[in-house]
């Protein structure tokens, strides 16, 4: 159950998919997973099963909201898609990842040398 | 905003839960599919496929509760489980659920009716401003042993203590009046006020139009301006806006309306100082002259005072001492001895009350108690037959907390039901209680449910699941999971629960007991009052007050127009009796005389009560001439002065002597006094109320000391309100500015003499009453479980020879020996609390033998009678059924 390397800290999770959703479109939960799963080159390694909480964390929230539809395949999906308010959100954590990654960069820079 | 918005989601996930599990299966199977379909291009089998993406996928029904929990509140959603199944569960037994409900809204209604008084007389604010920095202003002299009631400053030293006070935001004199009061020709009587300049500033009310009494009008000439309430305003001038400025006709004289105050004012109430009409409607400034204002020997009116902000009582009572102190001084040295007594207004207005609705709280908190543990006794059995259910779900992994959390729900759900019959309880109980108002309580008439009173019923109800409901909670849920699933059937052996069932009964026995001896003593004090003597005869005779203008100032006005009246009354159809007196019979106005009897010292710790009377009020009044004669209209000025005592005079100062020719005087400077011869002696009377004993009395001829006010009463035997208008018209053709007020019986002033007695009575008697019932259910409900819980020995008994006798005398036994037991505590606790109600009680000892004789007596009967129910149930049992039952 638990991520094989390090925990996929819930802030973090919640930040891949809306990045995902933002860079990819409307997709549904397999596709978020797949796409995850492919930009991290397996490093987060997560439970595909986590994601779904995840994502209706992140729909109570009112940052993705979903639709039915059919997939390529001619399946019945749920599509999720970003929304306005999670634009912002994704833009607001953006920065504050940035500017959490440019201090760390900072503080370590001289010992390990980056 | 946000957590309202997931908090509305979740909620919205509550429902529609069947639906949103399908989705979600539907998703989640999707997913699946698309692994597998993915892992299949991969070149794998199906089966690895499907392998392989299970395992990616991780743990399906992990990831479904882990999303369900997101979802929706699992809290609550656990909740509105526990209340569906407590419903199912409640709707299988009915009988438990209909008298568990019951006995709950018994209790809860009962606290929530006696609440609801008490947050109408004593917690709802008072609608005056700032209320709590409001203050009564006394002078007491500890000379005289009277009630603080009748010690109101002397004129000059209040203007004294008015000027030099620096505790006060305002200082104000009062005085009750009833005016004739006319308007186009109609008179009426009505209950107000004279004020001086800071009354209104003190009470902190603006009028709803116009002004109040201010300084310009406080001075004389100036004087001729009244305000007036929001009532007389609509009752007499159609609540026409343009009022101010209109006039009306006060005691004959004319006066200009320069303000009406808002609804709900009429200070002073009969409840706030003596001798006031019910409420007040009308208010004129006092004007009183320069030689009034200096007399350090006339109180006239009461003093109300406003703390200035930031001053306490201490420090206000301390400065009026001080000043007092010194005041004092500037009268003669005999007549010394006044100092000051600040009295919280609030406290002043509410400690009648309060103490009054003390004894219905103590008993409606005993009653709430016995409910509750009646619901926990019936819990507890309940229990007991669901320790199989119990064990089955320890066994399927239900946690002790989760089966503690499901036995509460149940209670509190049974309480919340109780709580919401409760309040319909409340509401017709109120509006029964409204029926036996006795009429002296303030503002008992405004007792409503409002929110407060439903969120103290909320508290109670909820209070009163978990006390009922945690004990049977905690012993249910322990259970010892190998005994419950080997054991299976009932068993016949008394188990630790039902002695703990046992002591409950024995408790709501033992708090039954003390409310039935409680009310039975205030029962028997209730019967003394009525029975006692009066000294009058109260049936058919009608009174009514009448109060002259200034035009009747001086005796030789009043009497030729008291005397005409009282003829032209006498011989109205009907009348057997007509008269006049000062001061009615329990009308609470009481004049308090010094006398001096030849042949005794004055003491100036004695005080007579003086009225004066015209002739035939002793016979309209019903009062026993018992030596010499009565007065005559030959008893008039300028003929020797005469007067009449009554019992207990004679007995105190000429016991075994001739007491006719006897003189006394009132206490005066006269070098020479003034005698009065007594001519004859009457029987006692109880005057301030029926429960006072009779105080020294003496009568006066109304033709030698007149007064302008005057009570009249007629015996009579038509119908009083007839009779009234007939009194109005006499009166209006005598002088059509005049008015009669207060048209009461003598039996009505009776009854609310003693309606405070009445109300507290019936309602300790209601509880005890409702205590027994509660009681008798419980006793009856645990007998009659135990019998069924027994019904194999009971079996087994009769196989081997018992006879229904012997069975009856097992259950009765078992009842009679907790009842006993319940009883014997209860007499022991009755026999410290009844203590408590000392002061309630009349003529009767808080150890009254009778009582404490009769009260378990009776309570043993109905307990017998109880027991013997289920008793013959007993009797029943088939041993060949009984004996096949496990």
């Amino acid at each position: 159950m638990a991520p094989a390397r390090g925990e996929v800290l819930q802030g973090t999770l919640d930040l891949i998919v809306l990045q995902t959703l933002h860079a990819m479109g409307p997709l549904h939960g397999y596709g978020i997973a797949q796409r995850v799963q492919q930009v991290s080159e397996d490093l987060l390694k997560l439970n595909q099963g986590t994601l779904y909480p995840a994502l209706l964390r992140l729909e109570q929230r009112g940052w993705i909201a979903s639709k039915w539809g059919a997939s390529e395949n001619n399946r019945k999906a749920k599509f999720y898609s970003l929304t306005r308010a999670g634009r912002k959100q994704l833009l607001a954590e953006t920065r504050s990842w940035e500017r959490m990654t440019a201090l760390m960069a900072r503080l370590l820079g001289g010992t390990e040398g980056a | 905003m946000e957590w309202l918005l997931i908090f509305v989601a979740r909620l919205r996930g509550l429902f529609r839960k069947r639906h949103l599990d399908g989705e979600l299966d539907t998703e989640l199977q999707t997913h699946l599919e698309m692994l597998t379909e993915e892992n299949i291009r991969r070149g794998m089998s199906l089966a690895d496929a499907h392998y392989a993406a299970r395992r990616e996928f991780g743990g399906v029904e992990q990831a479904k509760e882990l999303y369900r929990d997101q979802r929706s509140l699992p809290f609550l959603e656990t909740l509105l489980q526990d209340v569906r199944y407590a419903l199912r569960l409640l709707r299988k037994s009915p009988g438990f659920t209909a008298v568990a409900v019951l006995t709950l809204a018994l209790g809860i209604g009962a606290s929530t009716s006696v609440f609801s008084l008490i947050n109408a007389v004593l917690i709802r604010t008072l609608p005056y401003k700032e209320p709590e920095r409001l203050v009564y202003l006394w002078s007491p002299n500890p000379r005289f042993q009277l009630p603080i009631e009748y010690m109101t400053p002397m004129n000059a030293d209040f203007f004294d203590l008015q000027k030099q006070n620096r505790s006060f935001a305002g200082l104000a004199l009062f005085g009750v009046a009833r005016f004739n009061f006319a308007i186009q020709g109609r008179a009426d009587a009505i209950g107000g006020a004279r004020v001086t300049e800071d009354f209104f500033k003190t009470m902190g009310i603006s009028p709803a139009l116009g002004r109040t009494v201010d300084a310009r009008d406080d001075q004389l000439g100036q004087e001729q301006v009244a305000v007036i309430s929001d009532r007389l305003w609509r009752t007499h001038f159609g609540a026409e806006p343009d009022i101010l400025g209109k006039s009306l006709l006060l005691d004959a004289r004319p006066y200009q309306i320069i303000g009406v105050m808002p609804p709900g004012f009429g200070f002073p109430h009969a409840t706030d100082v003596m001798d006031a009409a019910k409420v007040s409607d009308i208010w004129i400034p006092w004007a009183m002259p320069a030689d009034q204002k200096a007399n350090r020997n006339d109180s006239a009116g009461n003093a109300i005072g406003r703390l200035r902000q930031g001053v306490s009582l201490e420090q206000a009572q301390s400065e009026m001492s001080t000043l007092m102190a010194e005041i004092d001084l500037l009268r003669p040295a005999k007549d010394q001895g006044f100092g000051a007594l600040v009295q919280p207004f609030v406290a002043s207005v509410t400690g009648a009350p309060r103490r009054a609705l003390l004894i219905p709280m103590g008993a409606v908190t005993l009653l709430s108690l016995i409910a509750c543990s009646n619901v926990a006794s019936l819990a507890m059995a309940r229990a007991a037959g669901r320790i199989r259910e119990m064990g089955v779900r320890a066994a399927l992994g239900a946690g002790r907390s989760r089966l503690i959390r499901q036995l509460l729900t149940e209670s509190l759900f049974l309480a919340v039901c109780g709580g919401a019959l409760g309040c319909c309880v409340a509401f017709t109980s109120i509006r029964l209680l409204m029926r036996v108002d006795p009429g002296n309580i303030p503002r008992l008439d405004q007792a409503s449910l409002d929110s407060r009173v439903l969120f103290f019923t909320l508290g109670v109800s909820l209070v009163t699941g978990l006390l009922f409901g945690l004990f049977p909670a905690l012993t249910a849920s322990r259970c010892d999971l190998s005994d419950v699933l080997t054991h299976s059937g009932t068993r016949s052996v008394k188990g630790t629960r039902s002695h703990f069932r046992q002591g409950l009964v024995v408790v709501q026995v033992a708090l039954t007991f003390v409310l039935l001896t409680g009310s039975g003593l205030l029962i028997r004090s209730l019967l003394r009052v009525q029975s006692v003597e009066k000294g009058f005869e109260p049936h058919s005779t009608v009174t009514m007050n009448l109060s002259l203008d200034q035009r009747y100032s001086q005796p030789d006005r009043q009497i030729p127009f008291y005397r005409e009246l009282i003829d032209c009354l006498s011989v109205l159809p009907g009348v057997q009796a007509a008269g006049a007196v000062t001061n009615l019979p329990l009308g609470h106005g009481e004049t308090l005389s010094w006398l001096t009897v030849e042949g005794y010292p004055f003491d100036e710790k004695v005080f007579f009560q003086t009225r004066s009377v015209t002739p035939h009020y002793f016979a309209a009044m019903g009062i026993r001439l018992l030596e010499g004669r009565s007065f005559t209209d030959n008893d008039s000025p300028g003929r020797p002065l005469v007067a009449i005592v009554n019992r207990t005079f004679t007995e105190k100062y000429f016991r075994g002597q001739n007491v006719l020719g006897k003189r006394f005087h009132f206490i005066g400077g006269d070098a020479k006094p003034t005698w009065w011869i007594i001519i004859g002696v009457v029987a006692d009377v109880r005057h301030a109320s029926l429960e006072e004993q009779p105080q020294l009395q003496a009568y006066l001829p109304f033709w030698q000391s007149s007064a302008s006010a005057a009570a009249l009463v007629l015996r009579t035997s038509t119908d009083p309100t007839s009779l009234a208008s007939a009194v109005r018209k006499e009166l209006s053709t005598i002088d059509p500015g005049l008015a009669v007020a207060d048209i009461r019986t003598m039996d009505q002033l009776v009854s609310e003499s003693t309606a405070m007695r009445r109300l507290q009575t019936f309602l300790l008697s209601v509880f005890a009453g409702a205590a027994l019932l509660l009681s008798l259910v419980g006793l009856y409900a645990l007998l009659a479980y135990s019998v069924r819980q027994r019904t194999a020995e009971i079996g087994v008994r009769m196989a081997l020879g018992a006879g229904k006798s012997d069975v009856i005398r097992l259950v009765v036994g078992q009842g009679a020996s907790l009842a006993f037991a319940g009883i014997a505590i209860g007499l022991v606790t009755a026999w410290g609390f009844t203590r408590l109600l000392a002061s309630l009680l009349f003529e009767v000892k808080a150890t009254d033998a009778i009582t404490f004789v009769s009260v378990p007596i009776v309570f043993c009967m109905v307990a017998l009678a109880g027991c013997y129910v289920p008793a013959r149930r007993a009797t029943r049992v088939d041993p060949m059924v009984a004996l096949r039952y496990e």
